[in-house]
Formats: structure tokens, sequence, C-alpha cells
């Protein structure tokens, strides 16, 4: 029953849009099968290549294959983006809905605290988090939940509230449902639905931000293969081996905007429009075509 | 009139916050009133006279101001304190039944869910429950694995009333039921309600703008006006004899669908609209629209009295 | 009645309307005809869903926005083609032809400015008048709908006013461009019964005094019964009945008409009359996604044939004096034609 439910929905599904996405992850997935090389192996007989047969994208100044980094630092870009993402819905969602749950003055509280944080902007945040508990890899990812939770607790309660007031939700207190039931049956789904979604579009930025905090060294550290650590590397080759900064940095982007596309593609979903010309006339013509039948099938009878 | 009266409402006063602090939205005003067992009772007035307000406060939805309302004797404050308890006894029917049924779940789900939250029975007597259900109010199996949304309207507020007749209580608070379904529709619902209520022998407490439904399946009448009643009696007196001078012109308000009787009908058109309930008029809250005011109209606040042969009355006139 | 061929004021010739959104297209509107004699009031009665306010609004180019739209068919007015006209020539023709009552006046007026000034350069615009004439318009109208003290209420916001004031001023603002024909679209739905008495008092009022012909749109059978002239029964899109308002309402023929009737309880009639309510329709209203043959009314039918889902019923001018009933029912033609003969020949 539910298989052949999802299976129908699949052709409506956004392809377009979710493909290069679902490519980046099935890459970070796979990216120890799929990379040429051990990514941090240095090889000092082939240093600073040319693209080859060896090496399709060349090698880097350690001898490094730059393809096999470029894949895995997906891999790295991708896991710590879900993770921060992950930790800051958890705690946006549980403080968000609670603050729209309860109300009076506890909501007033935490509201504050919440715009105190979204009027920075987040990588401003992050840094100031991580000058409290230095640099490294995990300090990224706490300060980057830091930075981000706040969004997702505004969201949270702005449809907690909303939802809160309807009359369908009285209907459950009628009936005489705890806060428990009313919150986690009724309120929950909702509130999933919407924060989700708007994730789905923060994740570019985060991968931005991510490869921003190792280009400035507060990151991922070497040798572990990150596409902004691998900018900095390739800076000082610049002039002579531009595909060190080039390859590293369209990667980026592609990944960026893939993902900002998927989001972009949700959020317009939400904004009811007219018909494309092109759909239009399709849907007329099927609809002259209905139309013929009809009153051939009237007039035989 | 009443025996035994299940629902009873006492001086009951609901105010809201208005815009200015020292003058509160006055919704409900001093309001006094006794449902007996089996009746089918309606409320009926203007929009603003506080009908909704008081239904809302009857199941708990809002907090009184002051009064009381006692259900089977007891105060709503002590029964409010175990909602499960209350809500076994009294339901509530909303006015649009889209926005009452969760657009996330399908029909089933809702009609569970009331057995769900008092953990009746098991999934497959919830199950048989659920079908029962279905089949009381008229609701097409197939319409089981729904979602509100693809449901016509009478078919969402058939829904409605078998999820609130889900607990088996005895007491049915309606806001509006019919007002948001089509004429054709509110017919099949005012049907349903009459013969829920032979059959069950529910109370039904009816808020409503149409005079009409009540004349054809209402047992006893309540008129509110701004926040208090203006007279109160059994559905056949107040529309053979309307005693007080607003339940004559509500009465004469409503058109007749036959343009024999509509050419030929009297009417008392009343002038303005109804004033606004943060700032009513002194005295007699009517006066200001009142055909028949007279001095003390403006300076005394009539109060309920009985009146011949039966029912209550607020006005000097009487 | 007579049998002038006059050209109607406004008349819609196999007027088709499809309504596309990327989930479903919907035949709002089916092939109907219908005409407006200047003075004269159409009350276009049907249930949510029966298209009546689409196949009023459809042809001014007036329709929900996010919604692509297919109109075919004819819709003149006073001779001049509303159909396949620029958006800019339609919008003036609507100007000069129309007024348009809606059913919520808070939201068809602008609550950030005053209501007079609103009224006035909608005057400015549609008349090319000075502001100061503008001004003088805008106090006239709103006298003439029969709101105190103009000047005081020109200066007012909308929120500082009542449902029924809104709604006057609501009418007012449809008469700036001395329009031939006003379109009421539920006029009176949002308001309290004591009010909804006087706003209908004054349509009635402005179309005797002023020559006016009104499109009321309504599912109100008794304001039907109130105001109306003619009657256009729609149901899915279809014109079911369609005639006089004596006709429609005290000699239905079509089963849908009779059943909409006997939906409606009356106050006046005695209480044990029908004890069991109102008698009503079974069922709901069909999907209107999906094109079929034959009556659209056939499942909720107590009269339904055979062929009835074969077959769309044509619309048949019942051989009354006024030869102006029109009914989609050869069923209910049939027998109401046979009873009218047996009732001649006892007599």
């Amino acid at each position: 029953m539910l298989n052949k439910h999802s299976l129908s929905t699949l052709a409506t599904w956004p392809w377009a849009v979710l493909t290069p996405v679902l490519l980046f992850v099935a890459i970070a997935i796979f990216a120890l099968w799929i990379s040429p090389y051990d990514p941090t192996t240095q090889n000092y007989s082939a240093v600073l290549q040319g693209s080859s047969w060896e090496h399709w994208l060349g090698t880097d100044y350690l001898g490094r294959d730059l393809l096999s980094r470029i894949i895995t630092g997906a891999q790295v870009s991708l896991v710590a983006m879900s993770i921060v993402l992950i930790a800051a819905l958890i705690i946006g969602v549980t403080i968000g809905s609670f603050a729209g749950y309860v109300g009076g003055k506890t909501e007033l509280v935490l509201i504050s605290a919440i715009d105190i944080i979204l009027s920075l902007p987040s990588l401003v945040v992050a840094l100031a988090f991580i000058g409290i508990i230095g640099p490294g890899y995990w300090s990224m990812i706490a300060a980057l939940t830091m930075a981000w939770w706040a969004n997702y607790a505004r969201m949270s309660r702005a449809v907690v509230t909303s939802e809160l007031h309807q009359p369908y939700i009285e209907a459950a207190r009628v009936m005489g449902a705890s806060h428990l039931h009313i919150f986690v049956r009724h309120i929950l789904p909702h509130v999933l639905a919407l924060v989700v979604v708007y994730a789905s579009a923060d994740a570019g930025a985060l991968v931005l931000a991510i490869a921003t905090l190792s280009f400035l060294g507060l990151g991922v550290e070497p040798p572990t293969p990150e596409w902004g650590q691998m900018l900095v590397d390739g800076m000082n080759y610049l002039e002579q081996y531009p595909r060190l900064v080039v390859l590293p940095g369209l990667a980026l982007t592609l990944v960026v905007s893939s993902f900002n596309l998927l989001g972009e593609h949700f959020a317009l979903k939400k904004v009811p429009r007219g018909l494309t010309q092109r759909h239009l006339k399709i849907l007329k013509r099927l609809r002259a075509q209905e139309e013929a039948r009809i009153s051939e099938l009237e007039a035989s009878a | 009139m009443s025996s035994n009266p299940v629902i009873e409402v006492q001086d009951l006063k609901v105010h809201f916050p208005g815009q200015h602090k020292n003058q509160p939205v006055r919704a409900i005003d001093g309001v006094s009133f006794e449902v007996s067992a089996g009746d089918f009772h309606a409320i009926v007035g203007e929009s603003g006279c506080g009908k909704t307000t008081l239904a809302r406060t009857i199941v708990g939805l809002q907090k009184a101001t002051s009064g009381d309302i006692l259900i089977r004797g007891q105060s709503i404050t002590s029964l409010l304190k175990n909602r499960k308890t209350l809500a076994r006894d009294v339901q509530f029917v909303f006015q649009n039944p889209l926005g009452a049924l969760s657009r996330r779940q399908t029909v089933y789900q809702s009609l569970e869910e009331p057995l769900f939250i008092h953990r009746k029975g098991t999934a497959a007597e919830r199950h048989r429950r659920v079908l029962e259900l279905a089949d009381l109010v008229g609701l097409p199996h197939n319409a089981l694995d729904r979602l509100p949304r693809s449901l016509s309207g009478g078919q969402r507020q058939r829904v409605a009333i078998a999820r609130a007749l889900a607990l088996n209580p005895s007491i049915l608070i309606c806001d509006e039921p019919l007002s948001a379904l089509d004429v054709s529709i509110q017919a099949q619902i005012v049907a349903l309600f009459a013969r829920l209520q032979k059959e069950l022998g529910l109370t039904i407490v009816m808020i409503t703008h149409d005079l009409s439904v009540v004349r054809e399946v209402c047992s006893s009448v309540t008129v509110m006006y701004l926040g208090r009643i203006m007279e109160a009696n059994n559905t056949e007196q107040l529309f053979e004899q309307p005693a007080h001078p607003y339940t004559q012109a509500l009465l004469s308000s409503v058109p007749s669908p036959d343009p024999r009787i509509e050419s030929s009908r009297q009417r008392i058109v009343l002038k303005g609209d109804p004033p606004s309930p943060m700032n009513p008029p002194s005295g007699c809250r009517f006066h200001t629209r009142c055909l028949r005011a007279i001095e003390n109209c403006k300076n005394a606040e009539p109060a309920l009295q009985p009146q011949r042969p039966s029912g209550l009355i607020a006005c000097h006139l009487v | 009645m007579n049998k002038l061929k006059k050209e109607p004021l406004f008349k819609v010739k196999d007027l088709v309307i499809d309504l596309y959104t990327e989930q479903v297209s919907v035949r709002a509107v089916d092939s109907v005809n219908l005409e407006v004699n200047a003075g004269e009031i159409l009350a276009v009665v049907g249930e949510s869903g029966s298209g009546k306010t689409v196949m009023t609004l459809g042809p001014l180019g007036l329709l929900p926005e996010g919604v692509s739209v297919d109109i075919r068919g004819q819709s003149q007015c006073s001779g001049q083609d509303l159909l396949n006209k620029p958006a800019r020539e339609l919008a003036k023709l609507r100007g000069e032809n129309f007024g348009i009552i809606f059913q919520d006046p808070i939201s068809a007026l602008n609550p950030m400015k005053k209501v007079g000034p609103q009224l006035a350069s909608q005057a400015v615009r549609l008349r090319g008048v000075s502001k100061q004439q503008g001004k003088e318009i805008a106090i006239e109208l709103l006298q003439r709908t029969g709101i105190p003290d103009p000047e005081d209420r020109y200066n007012r916001y909308p929120h500082e006013m009542s449902g029924g004031m809104l709604q006057r001023v609501m009418i007012a603002l449809a008469l700036v461009g001395n329009p031939k024909i006003l379109i009421a679209d539920e006029p009176i739905t949002a308001l309290d019964a004591t009010v909804q008495a006087q706003i209908l008092e004054l349509l009635k009022d402005i179309q005797c005094r002023e020559n006016i012909a009104i499109i009321l749109i309504t599912h109100d059978i008794s304001v039907v019964a109130q105001m109306a002239d003619q009657v256009a029964v729609l149901y899915a899109g279809r014109i079911a009945e369609y005639g006089t308002m004596e006709d429609v309402l005290t000699r239905p023929v079509h089963p849908y008409t009779k059943g909409l009737l006997s939906s409606v309880p009356d106050l006046r009639s005695k209480r044990g009359e029908n004890a069991s309510g109102p008698a009503g329709i079974t069922g709901s209203p069909p999907d209107q996604s999906s094109l079929l043959p034959g009556c659209r009314f056939v499942e909720r039918c107590p009269v339904a044939q055979t062929f009835c889902s074969k077959f769309r019923p044509p619309l048949e001018v019942l051989p009354h004096l006024s030869q102006r009933h029109f009914v989609a029912c050869p069923v209910a033609v049939e027998s109401t034609i046979e009873q009218m003969e047996g009732e001649a020949y006892e007599q």
C-alpha cells in the first residue's frame, strides 16, 4: 500500500533540482570506493603534475591526487554540514516550539535571545564562539550549530503560535487530549514540514561556511582534505597552477548552487502562481480531446 | 420548564481586554439560563451578541470572568481540573469543519483520535467503533481513508459530528454548525442533528443565527443581544408570540423563500447596526434601536423576569 | 410578457470557462446562455462551486489569482464584445458599464485610506473630474446610499465603520462610474440579519430609482424571492432552470430546483408540516474536474432515467404563457406538460 503510493508520486518529484544534490550525496557516501587514490598519501615523485591517465585532475604540491582530494572533500563537507544541520534543527525546534507553546514571559525571554543571535551575521557568531573555545573540527561544528539554530527556533515558534490557535487544536483539547499529545500528534508535523524545507535551502550556505572557516584555518585541519583548506594550499601556486584553486572552488560552487536550487524550488512551491504557457497549452489540448470524446459518446448514444 | 437541568449558567460574565485598558469588551455580561436533559436548545442573536463566547465557555475553551456554569450540578472550574472526564460528557461541534479537522489526518485517524486519547479498547475495538460512528452519521466507508480537503462540506461536518460523538457524550454544544455549508447540505445536517438527538437522547445546545432552522428542530430558544439575554422561551411560544421588541424585529427580518408570502409580509426594519460590545448603551442595551423605547429604557436595565404563559423576558414594556 | 426583439444590456452566449491549476482542470462554466435587460434584476442562484461567481465576473476579466483561465463563447455588454479584448480596453469597458459589490466590504476597501477619498479618487479616475468635484460626487454618493451625516463619514477609516455602513460605502463605490449594471456578489452574506434587510432595500431602491440592472449572485433563495425579476439556477456550471422569479420559485420544474427549494426551511410555515425537517437533496455536488456525458445532477436526482447519463439535457422552453421558463430536464418537462394538459382537460 505504502510502496504503491510512494511509487506513484515518484514521477512528480522535482528531479531536475534533486538530481545534482543526490549526485553529490552519492559521491560523498561512496567517496572511499570511487576515489582512485588515498587522498592523503604523498608522492614526491609526482608533484604538481597536469592531468594524465594516472591522475585525471593532476596532483598538488605534495603529489596527492587532486580528484581523490576533491571527492573526499565532498564527504568531509557534507558530513560536517549534516551534523550541524541536525544538531541545529534539534536545538532550534525544541527551543522554538517550547517558547511558542508555553507563551507568556518564558516566550518573551527566549524569543529575545533568539533575536539577538539572529541580528548578528551567522559567521560572526561562529567566529566569536571559536574565539572562546578554540579552533578544531568539533569546535567548528559546535560554533556553526550555535550560529544556525536560532533561525529554526524562530520559524518553529511562528508555526507553533499560528497552529495553536487553529480550531482543530481546540477540538483536540475539548476531546481531553494532553499537551504532549497535542504537540506530538498535531503541531510537530507542521513544524518539521516547514523547518526541514528551509534547512535544505540552508545546506548550501553551511557548506560555504565550513569552507570559509577552514580557509581561515579555524575548521578542518590538514591533512584532512577539505575544499576551503585546498584553496589555501593552492593559493601559493595560483599563477603557475591555477587548477589547484579553480577545481576545488568549482566543486564548492556546484554543491552550494545545487543545494540552493533545491531550496529555491521548495520555497517557490509555496507561492501559488499561474501555469506556464506551454503547460496551459497541453492542458487545453487534453481538455479539447476530452470534449471531443464526450460529444462523440453523446452522439452515439 | 426545568425539572432537572443538566446545564446551569449562573450570572456569567466573560470580558476580554479591549483596546483601552479600562474598557473591556463585554462579550457576555450577566447571563443566566438552564438547559434541561433532552432539550434541543437554541441560542440566537446577531454577531457580537456573545453567543459563540457562551458556547466556548460551556466547554471550557474560554475562562469565565465571573459567575459559574454547572454541568449536572458540578462547577465547570472543578470539572476542568480533569478535562478527560468533562470530555466524556460534553462535546463541541465547530463552525467550520475544515478548520476543526486536522488537515494532515485522514477521516479514520480523526475519528479514532478521541478513542486513542481516552485509551478506549484495542485497535480492533477502535476500528469497529470508527465504522459504527461512520454509519451513525451516514458517512460512506470509502471516505475513511481520505483527507478532509478532499471531502465535500457536508461530509466534513459529518466527520466532525461523528468525532464529537465518539466518546458517547450526553451533551453536544454546536457553534453555528450550518453556516459554513450549502443550503441543500444544511438540510441534511439539520435532519442528522434531529435524528441523533432522538436516537441517542442527547442534550444539544445549538448556537445559530438562522431562525428558520431553529423553528424546524429546536425545542427551546434563548435570544441574546449584546451580551445579555433578551428573551427565552419554548420554540412554539417564542415564534407564535414573540414578546420582546428585539425578538419581534429579528423574526420579522427573516425573509421567506416563497415569493407569495414575501410580497405581503409585514416587516420591522431596525435602524443602524448593533452597537459595539465595548461600549454598550446604558439602560436596556436595545433601546438605541428599539422602536418602542420609552424614557425609562435609557436609564434602567430591565431584569430577566418570568412572563406569561411561559418563558423569561427582559423588557420594561411587558 | 411581450416578446420584443430588443437587444439585451448584457448577455453571455455559449459561455465556457475552464480553470486550470497545476493540480486540476475544472470546467467551472459549461455552455451558459443568459441575458439581462436594462433595469432588471437577474438572480444567479447556486451552491458553492456551481460557477455563479466565475460565470459573472469571468467575462469581465476578474478571476482569482494563481489560476489560468480559458474562456470561450460570447459575452456582450450593450453590443460590445467583452471577450478577446486587451486588458486595458476591458478595464475601461468595465469601469464605464459595471459596478461591482463584493461579499466582504472590509477586504475590498483600502484599510489605510479614509473612505471618502477612496470614493473621490475613483470618481476622478472614472469620470475625469477635478479633485474638488470628486469630493462633491463622493459626498453625494454617500448620501444616496443612505449614510447619515456624509460629510463626517467622508473622513472615516474603514475600521471605524460598522459592517452595514461599509457595505453602503461599497455600493457607493460601485455607483461612482454611473454603471448600467451592478454586479452584487453575495452582498449580504457577511451581514447581520437585521442589517441585511436594510441593504437589500437600498439595492432595490437604487434599481427602481435609477433604472440600473442588477446581477445578484446568491445562494439564498429568500433573497431571490425578495429581489429578483429573473432567476437562473446554476448547478455544476450549467443552467438547470431559468425564468421569471414567480415561475421558478412557485412552479419549479427541474428536480434540482425543487430539491433546493425544499431544503430551505420557511419560518412562516407551521411547525409539524414537515416535522422531519426540510427534505433537502441527498449526496453532494459532483467533481467538476473531469467531463462526463449526460446530466450533471443524475447521481442525486430522484427522477433520473437511464438516458439521463447519456445525453446532455437541452435547455427547453416550457409552454407557459410567458414563454420564458427554460428547464434543462426532459423528464421533468414531459411530466409537467402532461400535468398541465391534465389540468386543462379537467377544466
